[in-house]
């Protein structure tokens, strides 16, 4: 157990077919489900958008300015490194330890087996290179026009996602085997990192986008803060792994740099595979003494079967007295809201520092002249959180209870209870993050009460109307947790295409309403009547998306709808 | 085959497994009972080598957990309660992978006549996810016994199963056990498995209450009218208030006895301290309670 150990490659050549195999069967259980109108939509959609973005990147893309290579080789290098850190944060910040993503076949089976760890991690990076050919393939469309060779330019991108997928994992398993001192520097370290990394931007975005100019040249500014501090030196420090793949990816000319290049890169894919069994077999060493040593420290060695709370806290006890006032139609709901608040307890820090980086980007704008506008973005930020950040921050509804649906489906609770009870929590703390933010930017600009009543209530609705589509479309095509694959990445461009279409649509219609109100209303009255209308409308909007989400639960078919993991 | 000494499995602060010793040779079967909570599952994962054990020395058909940890999985076969299968083979697939991972000649054969014998063999082509509860758990144990394991741990293995499927599992257990496999199944039930096991280790609350051939535990309560009662009385807290176990390593490698140690049966028994609780030895320490 000193070094580490490899299998043959007999054993590599089996697990490689074990992913071909699942594969095959995902496959033609995708074929044989495109018979279902539900199925079908989502193909065409997922086809149609596919092919418009070949077209666009064919006859628009193609047709821009080529980017610098040497700003694009530092972009692709530092825009790895700037997600590794974004990982970092979360992992530190996470309570939940994660074994190489194994699913619990992989974990009794494989990691039953006569397998090395080693040969796991090769298994784990098999099942992404999929993924990362899809991704790497979109990537390609987009920067074609920026490189003199698509295929060095494709072979640079897969292998800078290929190592950015073990760096991942490195991340994930150097922090699981952390405790104690250890992992409190680790959490206080990437919060300072990640935090300096935002205030830099906001700084950066502030300084270049002078006082009262338009939306769009923040969120421009925005991009290129982003693109400058990837470009640094601290940055381009980190990125030195990537640096062969991006040099790759831009290569002007063939020459010796650029086989060098290729040698390198592809050749720091198995290194990475070798760093992560490493700190793999740290974490695994370093968890068993942390073990040990709680065993020493430990005061009594009897099971502990004691309740630890004799008495319940605060929040508990105002929780249970709120639910008790339910009606019992009801009751169901709010037994699975205390679940809810339960499970959100232990992890309280995530969820602030989830809320805290968006807080901070949505109150950005309140650094600007324009007092008009300061408000406007304002609000508009918190919209955008809400719509694009808060559902991934706060999964904790139908999305996490894939693998509970049958439990759910026994409880008796009707659907629009447990469609209420399932989504209540993460709709609250959403509207919490709009309260704080919008009350400190009232602080800040006093802007009309009318405007704080529309704009609250419109937020608000906006969570609820969010939730239930994030929920609604999970039920009509459920994924576990942690999938990956063609499929879901499709999933995520569809979706976020959507919701970036439903907040233009919303614009639109408020605008529209806006103009009607004015044209065909006296002042005095034109204002009450947008507040209302608007509130009214966006209300209707967040009521019929609870009521999806109810439908979609009464027709989710347990044994049907749950995909393979 | 099988030498535990002093395992100890800590979660965050529950002490799941607290110093339980035993041994077991080849061709014995060891009912492994409890009620929930008693740290059956967690011995028999540290066993198979999925998880690690906080303190304790594990040893395997000769092999030490977790030094050889490769050789022991090459030679142990573990089904849990309700085993996971890849959702997306089928059964006939699952067969083949493990044929293949284990490197067993003539797998298919092997496979098909496991598939014949727990009346899988109409589901060859059939998804994972078809497979009602007890399916599962059978291509599981068809899995596990197409490698021929020298240890077989089987958690729970009859909940799902129907009654000829129980039938089959405990001859196949039989039969394993006289072509020289160390078995350990475990259950809540003691009564369904009392007939084919000829050791019980009885765990309670992470201990040891006790160890030794099946019949000597009613011997060790002579007030119980049978090996349910004496079970039953081996875990009834009310009667283990502060049960000793030795598990100490004895000055001839032996390990103590841990026996229960009722205070209305250690009363009447002499106390020992350093019987060897090797599984094949003559049980003159076993069913003995300590002072």
């Amino acid at each position: 157990m000193n070094r580490v150990a490899w299998d043959r490659p007999e054993t590599h050549r089996m697990l490689v077919g074990l992913t071909l195999c699942r594969a095959r069967f995902r496959v033609s259980r995708v074929v044989r489900r495109l018979r279902s109108p539900r199925r079908l939509v989502a193909t065409s959609l997922a086809i149609l958008c596919f092919l418009f973005y070949l077209v666009n990147g064919v006859f628009v893309f193609s047709n821009r300015a080529p980017a610098d290579p040497d700003r694009l080789r530092l972009w692709l290098s530092g825009g790895m490194v700037l997600y590794a850190l974004y990982h970092a944060v979360r992992c530190a910040w996470s309570r939940k330890i994660v074994d190489l993503e194994m699913s619990g076949a992989e974990r009794l089976w494989l990691g039953g087996g006569p397998i090395h760890r080693s040969t796991l991690a090769v298994y784990h990076l098999n099942n992404v290179v999929v993924a990362a050919l899809l991704k790497t393939f979109l990537l390609v469309v987009l920067l074609a026009r920026d490189a003199e060779y698509p295929s060095l330019l494709f072979v640079g991108v897969l292998v800078s996602l290929l190592l950015l997928e073990t760096v991942r994992l490195i991340i994930e398993r150097g922090v699981a085997g952390m405790e104690g001192r250890g992992k409190r520097f680790a959490r206080g370290a990437t919060a300072t990192v990640a935090g300096a990394v935002v205030t830099w931007i906001l700084i950066r975005v502030a300084s270049e986008t002078p006082s009262g100019a338009p939306g769009w040249a923040y969120l421009i500014n925005g991009f290129h803060a982003v693109g400058t501090l990837a470009a640094t030196d601290s940055v381009q420090f980190f990125a030195l792994p990537w640096l062969p793949a991006a040099t790759l990816a831009v290569s002007e000319s063939i020459t010796a740099m650029t086989a060098a290049s290729l040698g390198v890169s592809v050749a720091l894919v198995p290194l990475s595979v070798i760093a992560l069994v490493h700190v793999d077999r740290w974490s695994g060493r370093a968890r068993e003494r942390w073990e040990r040593d709680r065993l020493r420290t430990r005061v009594d060695d009897r099971p502990s079967n004691a309740p630890r709370r004799a008495n319940a806290s605060v929040v508990d006890r105002v929780v249970a007295s709120a639910l008790d006032r339910l009606p019992s139609r009801w009751s169901g709901a709010g037994a699975l809201f205390a679940r809810q608040v339960a499970n959100v307890r232990r992890y309280a820090g995530t969820v602030l520092f989830s809320f805290a980086v968006p807080m901070a980007l949505s109150l950005s704008p309140l650094a600007t002249g324009q007092i008009s506008q300061r408000w406007f973005f304002v609000v508009g930020g918190i919209a955008m959180c809400t719509m694009l950040l808060a559902p991934p921050a706060l999964r904790i509804d139908f999305r996490r209870d894939l693998k509970r649906m049958l439990l759910l489906r026994s409880l008796p609770i009707r659907p629009l209870p447990m469609a209420a009870g399932q989504l209540t929590l993460p709709i609250l703390i959403t509207i919490a993050f709009q309260v704080a933010t919008i009350s400190i930017a009232w602080w800040v600009v006093r802007p009309a009460t009318s405007q704080v009543v529309l704009w609250s209530g419109m937020l608000a609705a906006l969570a609820v109307f969010t939730f239930a589509l994030e929920n609604a479309l999970f039920l009509a095509y459920p994924h576990h947790e942690r999938t990956e694959g063609v499929a879901m990445m499709v999933r995520a461009k569809l979706t976020f295409l959507g919701k970036v279409v439903l907040i233009a649509f919303s614009v639109a219609m408020l605008l529209s309403w806006a103009t009607i109100c004015g044209r065909y209303l006296s002042d005095r009255w034109a204002t009450g009547a947008f507040v209302a209308g608007s509130l009214a409308g966006t209300w209707a909007m967040a009521i019929a998306g609870v009521a999806a989400v109810a439908w979609c639960w009464s027709r989710f078919d347990v044994a049907h709808d749950i995909p393979p993991e | 085959m099988i030498d535990v000494r002093g395992l100890r499995k800590l979660y965050e602060d529950h002490l799941a497994v607290n110093d339980v010793s035993f041994r077991l040779q080849p061709g014995q079967i060891c009912g492994l009972v409890g009620p929930n909570g008693a740290g059956k599952t967690t011995t028999m994962r540290c066993l198979a080598g999925l998880i690690p054990a906080t303190e304790g020395t594990l040893r395997v058909a000769g092999y030490s957990i977790p030094h050889d940890l490769i050789e022991v999985k090459r030679r142990l076969a573990y089904v849990p309660d309700d085993p996971p299968l890849f959702d997306d083979l089928t059964v006939g697939e699952h067969l083949d992978f493990i044929g293949r991972l284990y490197g067993v000649s003539d797998h298919r054969t092997k496979g098909a006549e496991l598939l014949r014998r727990f009346a899988l063999a109409d589901k060859f082509d059939a998804g994972a996810t078809t497979l009602s509860r007890g399916m599962r758990q059978k291509l599981a144990i068809a899995c596990a016994y197409l490698f021929d394991p020298v240890v077989l741990l089987l958690d729970e293995p009859m909940t799902g199963l129907d009654p000829p499927g129980i039938r089959q599992l405990l001859a196949s257990i039989r039969e394993r056990a006289a072509a020289g496999t160390t078995v350990i199944i475990s259950s809540h039930l003691l009564a369904m498995i009392e007939d084919v096991c000829t050791h019980l280790l009885v765990m309670h609350q992470g201990r040891n209450r006790y160890f030794g051939r099946a019949e000597h535990l009613c011997e060790q309560f002579p007030e119980a009218k049978s090996l349910e009662e004496a079970f039953f009385a081996a875990t009834d807290p009310g009667r283990n208030q502060e049960p000793k176990l030795t598990g100490t390593v004895s000055a001839s490698g032996g390990v103590a006895s841990p026996t229960v140690a009722s205070p209305t049966v250690a009363s009447t028994r002499a106390p020992i301290d350093a019987a060897p609780i090797d599984a094949n030895e003559t049980p003159a320490g076993v069913g003995e309670a300590v002072s």
